[in-house]
């Protein structure tokens, strides 16, 4: 079973991902993705649950 | 495969690293997805034009999931979904009753916060963080509670509530006063109009100012992730009022925040608080402002029973409340559907 996720961060979490990493932009796709699971956010925590599984992508 | 919709520089990398042409934002997601052709689809965002475009590129996905807190949203997404799953009980009583597919959800704490170095000194006494807006509908009963705490008692509010300016607060009284003086001429011609009643609503429901200034002192910039999970580990008490939406069941995020980094959660009596928790063992519950300020002193003075429901209340949270529980639970939701 093949699962999307669509989410949304707040501008607020947004900022605290920018003071962690700084140069978050300039970080490939794969890097920014796991820059971005620090986030406590449902779709974000759901997503990193089910992709460390394995079971799911 | 998840996607952060409002991050335009992860989804711009994602369409280089791609050999993508688009530019535009949902383009991105929705190429995103053809590539990675789900058979599963949840929506954590409001209704919009990427939805109906996702639905109309992507024929492939089985079931449409959409994930709903508590605010209210636009009742035409629900049409449009196969399934919604929300956090809140009285949302899936009510949208059940109006005959769509809903099911219930709790939210959850995520472990991994504690991974990095947070404050362990207990710097403040009773906390509460959260938005107050009290408007009715939204926090009209966390600014009453707070309103009478800090007669009785010293609080610290962390709130965004914070940042509003005099600009907001003259804001709130103007349209107050233009909402509530035209309501004689509506009376008068209710005959003709029949608005009077829904002018009325309005009016009543909107409020002089965004919070009561009488608690203003108490306020703190609100903070995010690891700067909130440092104030509510540096607290002795941790304060929780839910929304006005949630006025029979317990399911806000600071249940699981406050228990999960280990601090002593004061939270409001529901009706379903023991099926999370243990009352007065894991944490403590109060049914009227009064009882509140009692149980909120005893803590404070107690500071060996303190620490025992805070660390039992914590444990409660590792063994059935992080996403590593939620997550069984919301694919066993989705097979249920999917048969």
């Amino acid at each position: 079973m093949r699962i999307a996720i669509l989410t949304y961060l707040y501008n607020e979490m947004i900022s605290y991902v920018y003071e962690l990493f700084p140069n978050l932009n300039k970080l490939n796709y794969l890097d920014q993705k796991k820059s971005l699971i620090i986030i406590s956010e449902f779709g974000l925590r759901v997503g990193k649950v089910l992709w460390k599984s394995k079971k799911f992508q | 495969m998840t996607i952060p919709t409002n991050m335009p520089y992860f989804l711009r990398k994602w369409a280089e690293e791609n050999g993508s042409k688009h530019t535009e934002k949902n383009q991105i997601i929705v190429e995103m997805l053809k590539k990675f052709l789900p058979d599963i689809f949840l929506y954590d965002l409001h209704y919009d034009d990427l939805f109906d475009q996702i639905k109309a590129n992507l024929n492939t996905i089985k079931m449409v999931v959409l994930w709903k807190g508590s605010p209210p949203v636009n009742m035409e997404i629900f049409k449009k979904v196969d399934l919604t799953i929300s956090c809140a009980p009285e949302e899936v009583k009510s949208l059940r009753g109006m005959g769509f597919k809903i099911e219930h959800l709790h939210h959850a704490f995520n472990k991994n916060i504690l991974n990095g170095q947070l404050q362990a000194n207990k710097e403040f006494e009773l906390i509460f963080i959260g938005q107050i807006y009290r408007a009715i509908g939204f926090h009209t009963d966390r600014d009453r509670m707070l309103k009478q705490i800090v007669k009785e008692m010293e609080i610290n509010v962390f709130s965004p509530s914070y940042e509003l300016g005099f600009s907001d607060f003259l804001y709130h009284l103007v349209k107050k006063s233009a909402l509530t003086l035209p309501l004689p001429f509506y009376f008068i011609s209710d005959k003709f109009s029949n608005k009077y009643s829904i002018k009325l609503e309005k009016a009543r429901e909107y409020p002089f100012f965004p919070y009561s200034l009488k608690f203003k002192k108490s306020l703190h910039p609100a903070g995010y992730e690891k700067k909130m999970y440092d104030v509510i580990r540096s607290s002795k008490d941790v304060l929780n009022i839910h929304a006005d939406s949630s006025p029979q069941f317990a399911f806000n995020m600071k249940l699981f925040e406050t228990t999960g980094v280990g601090s002593c959660l004061l939270t409001d009596w529901k009706e379903n608080i023991n099926q999370l928790f243990e009352e007065d063992e894991e944490i403590v519950t109060y049914r009227s402002p009064e009882e509140c300020v009692q149980k909120a002193k005893w803590l404070l003075a107690n500071s060996k029973e303190r620490g025992i429901i805070a660390k039992k209340g914590q444990q409660r949270t590792f063994a059935s409340h992080l996403y590593e529980h939620r997550v069984p639970e919301f694919l066993s939701i989705i097979k249920k559907h999917l048969e």
